[in-house]
């Protein structure tokens, strides 16, 4: 019988259980490793090094976590924390050049070419924009789920939703009258 | 104009199928980093070392003791006796030894 999460964090917590830390890293590191290499603009290896860190912390901070939210949200919520950290420890970004990350006029109707443009795209946005459109349309949450893990109000996430809505428009004009693979 | 149409197209392109990442090794990376287990586990031993002598000290005051048993009683250093008093360390070391590798 499959143990549910609360289950193994409550295993976690009672007996500093690595196995149980380790069934809950094993269920939810894809979705927490994809999140953070779309809030990186692709970049895996650092990606996955903040991944690391944000179980890191999950586990270091696992008696504070209520369940009043799903588990799931905690760990986006400590993932976006990580990488804000990173952010600010970083060296700033240099600035989006468009002649060079110019999205390409569509060749053909190639799904693969068309993800390639998105991700290039999604790298003109700003880490705020990004993290909006990342957590409402890669890990599939509503404006409300997202604002409680970026603890944005609400009007913010709309907004930068918007903003990046409007530049991903612009970018990938060329693509918008060709049909979807 | 014509917005909502705009917003369908982009909305489907940005909703792209998430892909699943394999674990590939991560899960025991991050397993290798958390820190070691709190050794406060300490009072379990002796909780059982000590409920082991309270034992043999009952044992000893309700049966009759052997002949065995009566000399081996009566061998004492400096008025301590020392057949108890070595069981009772052996078997609080053994009952220490079993609590922590059972950890």
């Amino acid at each position: 019988m499959e143990l549910s999460d609360s289950d193994l964090i409550a295993r976690v917590l009672l007996r500093e259980d690595h196995h149980a830390f380790g069934e809950l890293v094993k269920r939810h590191q894809s979705n927490v490793r994809a999140l953070l290499r779309k809030l990186t603009g692709g970049n895996d290896t650092r990606a996955d090094e903040l991944a690391q860190d944000t179980f890191l912390r999950a586990y270091r901070s696992l008696g504070k976590f209520r369940g009043d939210a799903k588990f799931s949200t905690w760990l986006y919520r400590i993932a976006y924390n990580v990488f804000q950290s990173d952010v600010r420890a970083a060296k700033p970004s240099e600035p989006f050049d468009e002649s060079v990350h110019a999205v390409p006029q569509p060749p053909a109707t190639d799904a693969v070419d068309l993800q390639e443009d998105v991700a290039t795209a999604m790298r003109a946005l700003n880490d705020n924009e990004r993290a909006a459109i990342t957590l409402c349309y890669t890990t599939g949450m509503t404006h409300e789920e997202a604002a409680e893990v970026l603890q944005w109000p609400l009007g913010t996430v709309k907004t930068n939703i918007l903003t990046a809505k409007k530049k991903l428009r612009r970018y990938l004009a060329p693509w918008k009258d060709r049909p979807l693979a | 104009m014509n917005q909502q149409p705009d917003n369908d197209w982009l909305d489907n392109v940005l909703k792209d199928e998430p892909r699943y990442i394999d674990d590939d090794g991560f899960t025991a990376r991050v397993l290798a980093t958390l820190p070691a287990k709190r050794q406060r586990r300490w009072i379990r031993p002796v909780i059982i070392g000590l409920a082991s002598l309270a034992g043999i000290a009952i044992a000893f005051s309700v049966s009759p003791p052997a002949e065995l048993v009566k000399q081996s009683l009566a061998w004492t250093y400096y008025g301590i006796p020392l057949v108890p008093v070595a069981l009772g360390l052996a078997l609080l070391g053994v009952s220490i030894k079993a609590a922590t590798d059972e950890q």
